[in-house]
């Protein structure tokens, strides 16, 4: 019998975690290292994934991609003809192969953790990720309440009933969840964040520096690709000495010489302070509706939880401090935390609720079945989260509608974010023309009425019998434990129902490519594996 | 990642910042305006305004770091004022509003009329000045048939714009919002009369095609002639005369079909119409867009061979011949008279079906386009395509039953 995991699949740095005995452990990588770099190098016929990968990043960046979790979900093609998932698939063999080694024994199903942000396109692709890389998928989760759960290991006080603050700042992702934990049992409230906000644009910020101080010095090196790519490499490096020290010397070779550029704190502070501020944005965004919604005041809260390697900067929780005015805490270890979490969940699921790892052909079934039946329950699969926490949806999902007024197209808001997992929503519309033979319904997800800034994530033309304008038309959104969005529509006047809409993922790949792209990660050879 | 730019941004009017307020204001409203595009760079499906709000949020955060502080603001003001007073502010307000302005153009040649207009009145906002946002914005409401503002945004820009050519220019667009959407053919000639009386041709030009829209074609014949006699050097007003003829006589010979975005004719009487249209304004002036217009207008009026119906022609004939060869072979037997009496009929009627769907699937070209748009077409070519297909499945249906009968007697043995 194999081992259950938890993988957090980060944007720059990827943890295995199992528990044994009770106690969470991190695997160590071949290398030695508890945190394996989510980069990969091209090297013919073979690839390499981890710090070696990074090493010879400098040597022949166009062989070298890194920060690929940026891009998954979206359709393209990132190196030669490797997808997102594809390059995701082949970071997760490696960690698979690494925690095997580390085990001794064979992994039989893997939570994996995404950010709480990640939209259902987002999550669809890891899924596939993980199928192409051959790990059975036990389940997906939100990395903060994963996070909170790593926390709630060893603070199990059934008396005590805690509301949680994470504050996840990964390398390419931010997250903010609230967390109330009463009765041995998490809620989630409300999440919120940005899936484009992380260390890499603080790596970013000492690279902007270095550059701008050379400039000043007569010297350009953007146009050196080399010199550049050393330098992403040090401005890492750089940026975790400004944590510890006020002030840091980065070394670039520029044409073959050695030139220093003093990188100070004060200069990287003020250069990254927008970011650190659009983050306490979000924070306030979810205190303030937490306090409107659940009346939580942030008197009430209990302790602010660090996650993510970017929480070291110092001015993280200083200025959290300042702005919540509560320290947080470093309860948990803020690399390890999610992957744990995960393990700890994933390590519940099979042993307690014995749940099967999902492969991708039960997922074809249960999408056959579900496109048949008019409405669909939430699997009994996904129930048993209902014994340690409840999730909360973290967009709002509308369809876009056309103002009667002004004959405008807005986005329409049916389900709004941060409503608690499985639930469904209805909403009446009426339609606008006289004798309509076809309505479109299109699916959002977005919190704004400007359709500018929502992604639609289905449409559909469905039939209906011509009226006079008018029409009674029910939309009902349902959206599932695991996050995933159903659509029902109903001619509400006839009662007749309209139809169920898929929401197609247009961005994900189909079966077809999931497979193509498989057999193409199967046949390379990844160093250090011994398959 | 912008890291070699060095421009001076007006933050100011790029984002609507009062230059009167506190650096503690500006910051408080700048960190809710990072949050603002923050989360707008989560979602967007297209990627063109997901760029657009990247870059806003990199405008913003840029912002941040230069409102935080007194003294840095200071220095920022200092610059601000020196390029003001230079003249170099509003050059850039408006590059600004001229990049808005392009991609509403972009959309609106793509047919997203929606982003066209929200782009158009987005570059208005930043820069009031601009004649072609109002022009896209404008031609934007008035293709999504919102006539009464698409006239009032013109009216609005006749009141800012004084020079004397742009008034032209909107005045002709009244003109025309008037006689093609609203059908209000007085405003439309208010409008047009002003328009003669700033002594422009276009006017006259406008004329014409009022009077054409009117259905008054005799009086517009006129209003050429009159025109014509008077000035016999303007080429400038004959060319214009017959490119406005076109876009008279494509809005009544063409249909636009929603469903397959493709144009259709109306029918045969529109497409002779637009010949006899192309062939007045061919008349006018010889020109590429007249002479393209005669030759499409002639070639829709051709009749071409439906090659749909190839191999239904083919086998009616294949079959009309074929009886006739076993006619003619029964017939030369012994005793064969009678039966041939039986088969004539029968020959008779298929080289007849044969005859009537060739020439049936002659069909002029308007009909034929109409139909691979539309679906639409004229009787015969719907009875030739209906022959033409019963026989290809008749064909397989009896290949069909061949085979099953030579299984069976296959297996009977």
């Amino acid at each position: 019998m194999g081992k259950y995991v938890g993988i957090d699949l980060g944007t720059t740095y990827s943890v295995v975690a199992v528990m044994e005995n009770g106690r969470a452990k991190v695997l160590e990588n071949a290398e030695g290292d508890n945190t394996t770099p989510s980069c990969i190098f091209f090297e013919d016929g073979e690839v390499i994934v981890g710090s070696e990968a990074k090493n010879n990043s400098v040597t022949d960046p166009d062989n070298y991609r890194a920060f690929i979790k940026r891009e998954i979900g979206e359709k393209k093609k990132l190196y030669k003809d490797y997808t997102p998932e594809a390059l995701s698939a082949i970071i997760l063999k490696k960690l698979k192969a690494d925690a095997e080694r580390a085990l001794n024994d064979t992994i039989s199903g893997a939570v994996i953790t995404v950010p709480a942000y990640f939209t259902d396109a987002e999550r669809t692709a890891t899924k596939q990720a993980a199928f192409m890389a051959d790990i059975p998928v036990l389940d997906i989760i939100n990395e903060p309440t994963a996070a909170a759960l790593a926390y709630s290991i060893g603070h199990q006080d059934a008396n005590e009933n805690q509301t949680i603050l994470v504050y996840d700042l990964g390398g390419g992702t931010f997250d903010v969840a609230f967390v109330r934990y009463s009765d041995q049992k998490f809620n989630v409230l409300y999440n919120h964040g940005n899936h484009l906000l992380g260390g890499k644009d603080f790596d970013e910020a000492i690279i902007k520096l270095v550059i701008n101080s050379l400039k000043k010095k007569g010297i350009d090196i953007t146009k050196d690709q080399d010199a550049m790519q050393q330098l992403s490499i040090q401005a890492e490096t750089a940026k975790r000495a400004l944590s510890q020290k006020r002030k840091t010397t980065v070394t670039v070779y520029y044409c073959g010489k050695p030139m220093k550029v003093e990188v100070s704190r004060e200069e990287f502070e003020d250069e990254i302070e927008p970011f650190l501020l659009d983050t306490i944005s979000t924070v306030e965004t979810v205190l303030n509706y937490v306090e409107d919604k659940y009346h939580i005041g942030r008197t009430q809260l209990d302790k602010i939880l660090l996650v993510g390697g970017s929480t070291r900067i110092p001015m993280v929780s200083a200025m959290i401090e300042e702005e919540v005015g509560i320290t947080p805490s470093s309860d948990i270890h803020p690399d390890e935390a999610v992957a744990i979490g995960a393990a700890y969940y994933a390590d519940k699921l099979a042993t307690e609720c014995h749940v099967i790892p999902e492969t991708s052909e039960r997922k074809k079934e249960t999408t056959a079945t579900s496109s048949s039946k008019p409405t669909r329950n939430t699997s009994s699969e996904n129930e048993h989260k209902n014994e340690w926490f409840t999730d909360c949806t973290a967009h709002s999902i509308g369809i876009i509608i056309t103002d009667a007024d002004t004959g405008e197209k807005i986005n329409q808001i049916i389900m709004p974010k941060g409503t608690p997992v499985p639930a469904q929503h209805t909403e009446h519309f009426q339609t606008v023309m006289d004798y309509q033979e076809c309505i479109r319904i299109q699916i959002t997800q977005g919190e704004e009425q400007d359709i500018r800034y929502v992604r639609i994530i289905g449409s559909s033309d469905l039939m209906i019998r011509p009226k006079p304008r008018g029409t009674d038309i029910a939309v009902t959104i349902s959206c599932d434990a695991s996050a995933l969005v159903h659509v029902f529509v109903m001619d509400a006047d006839d009662n007749i129902e309209l139809g169920e809409m898929n929401v197609e993922r247009q961005n994900n790949l189909n079966t077809e490519e999931v497979k193509q792209q498989t057999e193409m990660i199967h046949g390379i050879n990844i160093g250090g594996i011994d398959d | 990642m912008a890291y070699a730019s060095n421009e001076f941004i007006d933050y100011y009017q790029v984002l609507n910042l009062d230059k009167t307020l506190k650096t503690k204001e500006l910051h408080k409203i700048l960190v809710a305006e990072q949050a603002l595009w923050s989360n707008r760079t989560n979602t967007p499906s297209d990627s063109k305004i997901m760029s657009d709000a990247k870059r806003m949020l990199e405008i913003v955060r840029d912002a941040l770091r230069i409102f935080n502080k007194d003294d840095k603001r200071k220095k920022y003001d200092e610059e601000w004022e020196a390029r003001k007073e230079q003249g170099l502010l509003n050059t850039q307000a408006s590059a600004e509003a001229a990049n808005i302005v392009s991609r509403a153009i972009k959309y609106y040649q793509e047919g997203n009329l929606e982003l066209a207009e929200r782009f158009a009145r987005e570059a208005l906002q930043s820069d009031g000045t601009n004649y072609d946002a109002y022009d896209v914005l404008t031609e934007t409401l008035f293709d999504e048939k919102k006539y009464d503002s698409a006239i009032q945004t013109v009216a609005f820009a006749l009141e800012r714009f004084q020079e004397q050519n742009t008034q032209l220019l909107l005045l002709e667009k009244i003109a025309r919002y008037h006689y093609i959407g609203t059908k209000n053919f007085g405003a439309a000639q208010d409008a047009v009369n002003k328009m003669v009386e700033m002594g422009s041709y276009i006017g006259s030009v406008k004329q014409v095609l009022l009077y054409l829209f009117m259905g008054k074609e005799e009086q517009a014949k006129d209003e050429i002639q009159k025109y014509i006699s008077e000035h016999a050097e303007s080429t400038a007003f004959r060319r214009e005369v017959a490119h406005g003829m076109y876009g008279y006589a494509t809005l009544r010979t063409y249909v636009m079909d929603k469903s397959q975005k493709a144009y259709a004719i109306i029918s045969k009487e529109s497409a002779e119409e637009n010949l006899r249209l192309a062939t007045e304004a061919k008349q006018l002036v010889e020109d590429d867009l007249t002479n393209n217009w005669i030759d499409d207008a002639q070639y829709h009026l051709t009749k071409v061979f439906n090659s749909d119906n190839k191999l239904g022609v083919v086998l009616w004939w294949v079959c009309a011949v074929f009886m006739l060869g076993f006619t003619v072979v029964i017939g030369m037997m012994d005793e064969g008279i009678s039966q041939v009496l039986v088969l004539a009929p029968q020959c008779i009627i298929s080289l007849g079906i044969s005859i009537f769907i060739t020439v049936g699937s002659f069909e002029p070209v308007w009909s034929y386009e109409r139909k691979a748009l539309i679906g639409e077409r004229g009787f015969v070519g719907a009875v030739c395509d209906l022959l033409g297909k019963y026989m290809v499945w008749g064909l397989k249906i009896g290949w069909k039953i061949m085979k099953w009968a030579l299984k069976l007697g296959l297996s009977g043995l």
